[in-house]
């Protein structure tokens, strides 16, 4: 972790392909590009619960009406 | 925490000096401060809103959990449950909101007549009044 070439690494890949960061964060398969499909792999594997996708759906909701 | 000859940071419990009661409180606030973050949460009214029946078989529903979704639109509203495997698929139900036009749940106004006719009366009392202590017409 402390080694400057990985971080070296890790930086140009995130300016490269961010998308691809986030979805080996999660364990999201490459294919996957939907945004119901990815949210819906969190949730069969426990990552997000019902009650956050709701709440944060919610408040998606509230900040485009009102914007 | 104790340093071990690895250059991280260890846990050790030491028995002769368990906890001190200064952490233990800290620690009790920390849990709370932890609680109350989590407890304020956004308020729904417990039912997500869509529009139309295309946004309800969109919506993700995690394994054994149930979803009520209503459609002010069409006055529709859907329940959608998934069963406890990911191999479920989702199940709506919907059900229809009717309007309760009966009369027996209706709360009845007074009507502009009815007070008109009140106040009608009103008006010749107070002339009746006047007439009889003789101080002329009163204004309402």
């Amino acid at each position: 972790m402390n080694d400057p070439m990985n971080i070296m690494q890790m930086i140009s890949q995130i300016k490269s392909n961010p998308a691809a960061v986030l979805g080996q964060r999660f364990n999201i398969p490459q294919n996957m590009n939907n945004p119901n499909d990815i949210i819906q792999h969190l949730m069969n594997t426990g990552q997000i619960s019902q009650q956050q996708y709701n709440a944060a759906n919610q408040a998606a909701r509230q900040y485009f009406n009102n914007k | 925490m104790n340093y071990n000859g690895y250059g991280n940071q260890a846990y050790t419990y030491n028995p002769y000096m368990p906890q001190s009661p200064m952490t233990q409180n800290a620690q009790a606030m920390m849990m709370n401060n932890q609680q109350n973050q989590q407890n304020p949460q956004i308020q729904n009214s417990g039912y997500v809103e869509v529009n139309g029946y295309q946004e309800v078989i969109n919506y993700p529903v995690a394994c054994a959990t149930s979803v009520n979704l209503i459609d002010l639109q069409a006055m529709k509203f859907y329940v959608k449950k998934r069963g406890f495997s990911s191999f479920d698929q989702p199940v709506i139900e919907s059900y229809s909101l009717v309007k309760d036009e009966s009369k027996e749940n209706s709360v009845s106004y007074a009507t502009p007549e009815d007070i008109k006719s009140l106040k009608d009366e009103i008006a010749s009392i107070k002339a009746d009044v006047d007439k009889l202590s003789g101080r002329g017409t009163t204004d309402e």
